[in-house]
């Protein structure tokens, strides 16, 4: 019996531990759960000593060696490394009540240092660049998700065509027959309009996805914009953002779904493959 | 009509067990009878493919940064493999690191992996810099300069004594940055690498943060995007060798059209079961 086949079996025996819970709760998925926590907090412990502190801290301060020279701090002198170690042993303050407040000072300096670094390139990257993006030509441009998008269009048509001839014109209380023709009808004018959308890509003449990026982000915005009531232009703006934050949200629950399972996936494949070499 | 009704009353209150079991036997049984779907490669999946196509043998490396961890590594793990032995079979190089704690041994299991099998040499074809602590400062001491950042490898040695990284300074250096990660790093590489260096960056993420970075793409602020063990799947299929994200789409598949009829059926014993009990409100 080898050591990694001990390891794989004890990883395989957590993971039913953790498995078991969806039985129901009890003593083994609680003892994975509680091992889990304690070995991540010994794990990250050692792991941060060595990555940060040693080489950040203990080395300079010591003038530990490196490759035969000492390690120095950023080039400057020892005496500065002690200062954010200094800081960071402040934060502990905060388990005394009566200097709790100097922990305020390391921390101060923790998230005014942060949003110096990050409000510049963070703004840049989800407004300024996002905005440039988003101003895009109609018509004119080659389209390069023609076919997903013209696809999804002449489905929608279908859907919402479907939904007021049988719903809204009550086809569907006159008979299944009619009910049938009606989706016929649908499915016909949705191909139709994917085959019309289609050669218009192909000519250049429209960018469907542009248009569509466009109106969606109008729809969007005009949602949440709360300084009106939404009647009018801006309530039929505000609809058609409705719709395309649904359609956001659908895409991200069907996403998350995908990961969740993944995850499953992955423990199955080791139980099956690492642990009992059945695959 | 009304064994139907009874039919969904009785679905609405199924023991959720049931359907963990469902679930349970349609992840195993594709591992025993593999379906064999066909994985049709993505538009953002090529883009990052053809990036690392570009690398050029023996020059400028890669930086790959495997920022996941344990948890999410059944969707990431089979993408850095892919990618890693991608950049090994044309010769190019590759430098390796992490910005989370968790993703050190990830990251070295996976160098380590793919550098064996293609019979990649340390220090030579690829290096593994380690973790260091403090995201956006690393990204942006990265563009100024990787020594000041990483002044030894993860095993110890300077920098300097390492050959490939000879030449090798900063973002103007690296051709290209791949970011894999389970958490916001892909991010923050977007933030402090490409928007104040101009890095190109692509990135590989858990299906469920893709959402959140596909406006990167339309925009050019990210090269290419695998999102989840799909687009794992498709970086296989690009490179040839299938492996865990092939093999376990086929679970994925059986198991989306599992809930997409629990979602149908459970819409439908909804409205079928309200209409009744509006009907038996009706008649008292």
């Amino acid at each position: 019996m080898t050591l990694t086949f001990i390891w794989t079996t004890v990883g395989a025996l957590l993971t039913l531990c953790v498995y078991s819970f969806l039985y129901k709760d009890n003593p083994f998925y609680k003892f994975a759960e509680h091992l889990v926590v304690g070995v991540s907090a010994g794990y990250y412990l050692v792991i941060y000593y060595f990555n940060f502190i040693d080489p950040n801290v203990v080395r300079p301060v010591f003038q530990l060696e490196l490759g035969g020279e000492a390690v120095a701090f950023g080039g400057t002198e020892w005496w500065m490394a002690l200062i954010p170690g200094l800081l960071g042993l402040l934060l502990y303050t905060r388990f005394f009540p009566k200097i709790a407040w100097v922990g305020r000072w390391p921390l101060g300096i923790y998230v005014g240092g942060y949003a110096g670094l990050g409000i510049s390139p963070v703004m840049q990257a989800r407004v300024i660049d996002q905005m440039q993006a988003a101003s895009s030509p109609l018509a004119g441009v080659p389209d390069p998700f023609a076919a997903a998008t013209n696809a999804a269009l002449g489905f929608a048509i279908f859907v919402v065509l479907t939904y007021f001839l049988l719903v809204k014109r009550h086809i569907v209380a006159r008979g299944i027959a009619m009910s049938i023709g009606a989706v016929v009808l649908s499915a016909v004018a949705g191909y139709g309009g994917y085959v019309v959308l289609s050669a218009l890509s192909a000519q250049g003449v429209v960018s469907m996805t542009n248009i569509l990026l466009v109106v969606g982000l109008l729809g969007t915005l005009a949602y949440f914009f709360f300084s009106m009531r939404h009647a009018g232009l801006l309530g039929g703006l505000a609809r058609i953002g409705i719709i395309f934050l649904m359609v956001g949200f659908g895409a991200s629950f069907g996403y998350t779904v995908m990961s969740r399972i993944s995850l499953l996936i992955g423990r199955v494949s080791f139980l099956l493959t690492d642990w009992l070499h059945l695959i | 009509m009304a064994s139907v009704t009874e039919f969904f009353e009785k679905f609405l209150r199924i023991d959720r067990r049931w359907i963990f079991l469902a679930i349970a036997i349609a992840v195993v049984v594709p591992f025993f009878l593999p379906l064999g779907l066909p994985v049709v490669v993505t538009p953002p999946v090529q883009r990052l493919y053809d990036a690392v196509e570009e690398l050029e043998l023996g020059g400028p490396p890669l930086l790959l940064s495997i920022d996941y961890t344990p948890a999410t590594s059944p969707e990431l793990e089979p993408m850095s493999t892919a990618i890693l032995r991608h950049v090994f079979r044309q010769d190019a190089r590759v430098i390796v690191m992490t910005l989370h704690p968790a993703g050190y041994g990830m990251a070295e299991s996976a160098i380590l992996a793919a550098a064996e099998e293609e019979g990649a040499e340390y220090g030579e074809d690829f290096c593994f810099l380690g973790f260091q602590p403090g995201t956006s400062a690393v990204i942006l001491g990265l563009g100024v300069n990787i020594s000041n950042v990483f002044p030894e490898d993860a095993y110890g040695t300077p920098l300097t004594e390492i050959p490939m990284m000879e030449g090798i300074r900063n973002y103007d250096d690296i051709p290209l940055l791949i970011s894999l990660a389970g958490w916001s790093a892909s991010e923050a590489w977007v933030y402090y690498a490409h928007q104040p260096y101009g890095q190109r960056v692509g990135g590989g993420v858990t299906a469920v943060m893709a959402t959140d970075l596909y406006p990167y793409l339309d925009s050019g602020q990210l090269v290419g995007l695998l999102g989840g063990m799909r687009g794992a799947a498709e970086y296989e299929e690009l490179i040839g060798q299938h492996g865990s994200g092939v093999r376990g789409m086929d679970s994925q598949s059986v198991i989306h059209l599992i809930i997409i009829i629990l979602i149908i059926l459970g819409n439908l014993a909804y409205f079928m079961t309200r209409r009744q009990r509006k009907l038996a409100g009706e008649g008292t």
